[in-house]
């Protein structure tokens, strides 16, 4: 750990920016995301394969509205007031109703002072930089030790929105991008083109998915050590398979813990083993690993955009508590 | 085809037949491809014939092109080689299941197909190349702290040819499993419950709710 930190620092000519600075530009971008009208098409590239979307994000008071066409493969369409989310798939004609789990904002949200995310990370600023036509602000979130991925951040530089954002690996390779390749701020809202649309569901047949809200110690686990910089912000139990026919085995409800440690997160599912389905392993798709293994008579899936060992880590962690 | 003496003996069709056939299949017509491709398959003297077509079309484009059939036979024998000198990347494992607990595994997978082509253009899960495997060793060495003993990288190494026969006891130590999952279908579904909580973090990326549909599974119908 030592050893890390003094690679970190070692490494000249940072412009490190100072915590406050840091803060303002995180809540900028962060206010921008959630309260700006914006409208443009979103490139998501990982592993030399791209997908791209286009979007629109409106907002009137303190109601929120998101639509999402993905231009690639099937054609299916998202869109979401507030915490309800409606996946359309019209060539099938299955709409998937959801009811997101609301996440409380992280503490580390500036105005708290509470600032878990710059004990994880420092943040050096890199200059000018330009995305999708606009001005922006180069930012690079380096963490201070190796259980997480370094992201580099282009923002607007007027509204603070966040144009394209890269996950690094520890060598400074980029594992994936999600980039506005065009992106209009500031457009007029259009709230009904999205709710309309959520209504409009005639011949489709709607499938729901409600997560119930659990903790791991109500089913019965814990981590008998945290995972160095990383919270449980949220546990739920749901149906990881909504869609499924009923003709076809489904698989049984999952327990879902989320971790955080500010700026990426961990998802610990956790399911009673079947011999048929489950199979100890690991994959990783972009910044995105996975690692599969038993735990008793039970089976962990732990996925989040971290490095391998940190996952590890948590599966390590993770006991049966009765 | 329906010369029914052709579908029978194909070779002993008359040569200049088959060259006629050849011809017309250059040229563009699907009608003379069952014979043309019997021809081709079962006699020496039609591939060399086939490929002094297209040595006569090629020429007549660039001279460059001119060369013999043989030289085409040692590149395909040498790119045969290659191929089996390479690693396998993808890397199945055997399945210990008896077959009807297999075919009830594979049945989801064989609907889930058309989601593959949806979540697969962000998801083509890939094996870490020996070059991460290397990155590794050094980004775990500089982190004493973490507890991950080299053993567990294991798990990281693209597996040469003869381990695609390598079986993986589903309730062994994850530890010592030499197995990658691939292109799983049964992963999207907990990629896309995963990725429903980016806005756990403070920072949000704009659009992900998108990141979350890209790997949403298409209902299987």
């Amino acid at each position: 750990m030592l050893l890390w930190c003094a690679l970190a620092s070692a490494q000249a000519g940072d412009k490190l920016l100072p915590g406050a600075q840091a803060r303002d530009w995180l809540m900028r971008m962060h206010a921008a995301a959630t309260q700006r009208n914006y409208q443009g098409t979103l490139v998501l590239t990982a592993d030399g394969t791209m997908s791209s979307s286009r979007v629109a994000h409106f907002c009137e008071g303190s109601q929120t509205y998101e639509r999402a066409d993905v231009l690639d493969g099937q054609v299916r369409r998202v869109l979401r007031h507030n915490d309800r989310v409606v996946t359309l798939w019209p060539d099938s004609k299955v709409a998937h109703v959801e009811q997101r789990e609301p996440i409380r904002p992280f503490p580390a949200l500036p105005s708290t002072g509470d600032d878990e995310l710059f004990d994880r990370y420092d943040m050096v600023a890199e200059g000018p930089g330009r995305v999708a036509g606009h001005d922006a602000a180069v930012f690079l979130l380096r963490p201070r030790d190796a259980s997480r991925f370094a992201q580099r951040l282009w923002a607007e530089q007027a509204s603070g929105l966040l144009l394209r954002a890269d996950v690094l690996a520890q060598d400074g390779r980029v594992l994936e991008t999600t980039a506005f390749s065009d992106v209009a701020i500031g457009v007029k809202p259009q709230p009904d083109s999205v709710v309309s649309a959520m209504k409009k569901l005639d011949g489709y047949r709607i499938v729901k998915s409600l997560p119930q809200r659990t903790s791991l110690d109500v089913e019965g686990w814990r981590l008998k050590n945290p995972v160095a910089g990383f919270r449980q912000v949220s546990c739920i139990k749901r149906s990881l398979d909504p869609l499924a026919d009923d003709t076809r085995s489904v698989a049984a409800e999952v327990v879902q813990a989320i971790f955080s440690d500010g700026l990426t997160h961990v998802s610990l599912f956790i399911e009673p083993y079947q011999a048929e389905r489950h199979r100890p392993g690991a994959a990783m798709i972009g910044a995105t690993h996975t690692w599969m293994q038993p735990l008793g008579s039970h089976w962990l899936t732990a996925i989040g955009d971290v490095p391998m060992a940190t996952l590890k880590q948590f599966a390590a962690a993770l006991e049966r508590a009765r | 085809m329906n010369d029914e003496d052709s579908m029978n003996e194909p070779n002993a069709a008359a040569p200049s037949r088959w060259r006629a056939q050849l011809s017309a299949l250059m040229d563009g017509d699907r009608h003379a491809a069952d014979e043309a491709c019997r021809a081709w398959a079962g006699d020496a003297s039609a591939r060399a014939d086939w490929h002094t077509y297209h040595v006569i079309g090629e020429v007549l484009r660039s001279e460059d092109a001119a060369c013999s059939a043989a030289s085409d036979a040692r590149f395909l024998v040498r790119l045969r080689e290659r191929l089996a000198a390479e690693p396998v990347v993808l890397a199945p494992e055997v399945s210990r299941l008896p077959v009807r607990a297999r075919r009830a595994w594979m049945a989801p997978a064989a609907v889930a197909a058309g989601f593959v082509a949806v979540a697969g253009v962000l998801l083509a899960t890939r094996l870490a190349t020996p070059q991460e495997s290397r990155d590794a060793v050094p980004a775990l060495a500089r982190n004493p702290g973490v507890e991950a003993p080299a053993t567990a990288l294991a798990g990281l190494r693209p597996l040469p040819a003869p381990a695609s026969t390598m079986a993986t006891d589903p309730g062994g130590a994850a530890s010592r499993d030499g197995a990658m999952l691939i292109r799983d279908p049964e992963l999207d579904r907990y990629l896309a419950a995963h990725r429903q909580y980016a806005n756990a973090s403070p920072l949000v990326i704009p659009g992900g709710v998108v990141r979350s549909a890209t790997v949403v599974a298409a209902p299987g119908r």
